[in-house]
């Protein structure tokens, strides 16, 4: 037969309602962070890689002009500093654009299956639901393999994870009320205290400008505009009227010599 | 918050947050729209060829912020004035009173108007160059060609008539 509950089963099971919602409420925003973390990678991966070339044959351009004004000023200081300046740009932007070759583009896959299965991790694993040093860093680990899984996609991995928590000892459960109340309370304390954390690592990722160039791209998208291709043409039509500046250049320069 | 508040995203490289720092203001400039050119009219201009001066409607087509039509209106209007004095050449009755040169081939044009003359030719060239041998635009793209074309034309007529005129005087 069942006894009646004391105070401190039922300060105990309070407690453990209010854990399981704050954890909840982590598991989400934990969520909320690794996707924009992950979708804020993969954009600045694919920018970069498209427009870093584009940026660095502007660059070269504006360095080849301003190379030529300079040849034709050997005495004028300020167009030799202009030219070297010019010319350190283009070095600086093909280097950025050679880098940008050399970074795969992950294109995450999300559904509703992977975000519920990194919940369900995040509300047992999370490193703030720790009560001693041993056990932070195991979850810590834990932590890192869940989210290296879910950038990546890997839904089995992710499974396994779990299989082999239901398996471990740390699920089998039973311990004294007044320790589990005392492990519960700091539980609910830290899991605060990283929602606190993940709140403003989420507003440093919205203050960050791939963020804005992000939600600008997906603005123009709700409203039909495709900004990155309107970019591009934009910046193939600098490289246009860039080239032609320096073919006209050389035209002239050429012009000058047959004069002479 | 302002764009002045906005920061590299941690771990960025430098070179990789200048490529972004430039694509968002690139950006900012292509979502303006109502940013455009007070263009001259050319109605009233008697230094701009019939042909150009006969149709507004590639002015129209910008002014309602339709700007890849406009570009391909714009186009239309070159190709007409080309093929006129192109049809005309040998008989000394072209706008340009040209010599034995085809506007339809502008290297052959800046071969001979470039060492003669200060007539801003490149950007009638470029002109030429960019309506003719690319794909019409979208967006801010074809609202900057558009722009350049149309002032250039008209720069390039106005300082040529103004020549003309300075040396019939």
């Amino acid at each position: 037969m069942r006894g009646r509950e004391t105070p401190e089963q039922g300060e105990l099971r309070d407690k453990q309602d209010l854990l399981a919602s704050v954890t909840a409420e982590l598991a989400d925003a934990e969520l909320r962070l690794a996707s924009l973390t992950e979708d804020l990678k993969s954009f600045e991966a694919a920018y970069v890689r498209r427009f870093g070339p584009l940026w660095a044959e502007i660059d070269d351009l504006k360095a080849q002009l301003a190379e030529a004004e300079a040849a034709l000023a050997p005495a004028d200081q300020a167009k030799q500093k202009t030219a070297f300046e010019a010319r350190e740009q283009a070095h600086e932007s093909a280097t950025a654009a050679q880098a940008a070759l050399q970074i795969a583009i992950r294109v995450r896959k999300t559904d509703d299956e992977l975000k519920q299965l990194y919940r369900e991790l995040a509300k047992r694993i999370h490193p703030d639901l720790s009560t001693s040093e041993p056990d932070h860093l195991r979850r810590e680990r834990l932590m890192a393999e869940v989210n290296d899984a879910y950038s990546k996609g890997e839904k089995e991995r992710l499974r396994r994870i779990l299989d082999d928590l239901d398996m471990s000892p740390e699920a089998v459960e039973g311990e004294d009320i007044a320790a589990e109340l005392v492990r519960t309370i700091r539980r609910i304390a830290q899991v605060r205290r990283r929602l606190e954390q993940i709140s403003k690592e989420i507003a440093d990722l919205e203050q960050a400008e791939i963020f804005h160039l992000w939600h600008v791209c997906n603005d123009g998208r709700a409203k039909g505009k495709d900004v990155l291709s309107e970019m591009e043409m934009s910046l193939r039509y600098e490289i246009r009227s860039l080239n032609s500046d320096v073919q006209t250049k050389d035209m002239r320069a050429s012009n000058e010599t047959h004069g002479k | 918050m302002g764009s002045n508040d906005l920061v590299p995203l941690r771990g960025q490289t430098p070179a990789t947050a200048k490529l972004v720092t430039r694509g968002l203001q690139r950006a900012a400039q292509l979502t303006m729209v109502d940013d455009r050119l007070p263009l001259p009219s050319w109605d009233s201009a008697d230094y701009m060829p019939e042909v150009f001066r006969s149709s507004r409607e590639f002015e129209r087509l910008y002014q309602e912020g339709n700007f890849r039509e406009a570009v391909v209106a714009l186009k239309s209007r070159l190709i007409s004035f080309i093929k006129e004095e192109d049809s005309r050449v040998g008989e000394g009755n072209t706008f340009f009173e040209w010599p034995p040169v085809r506007l339809s081939e502008p290297d052959a044009f800046v071969r001979w108007i470039l060492p003669s003359s200060q007539v801003p030719t490149r950007e009638l060239v470029d002109v030429y160059d960019t309506l003719m041998n690319e794909l019409p635009p979208e967006g801010h793209a074809a609202k900057r060609v558009f722009e350049e074309a149309f002032l250039a034309i008209d720069e390039f007529f106005r300082v040529y008539s103004h020549r003309r005129a300075s040396r019939d005087r």
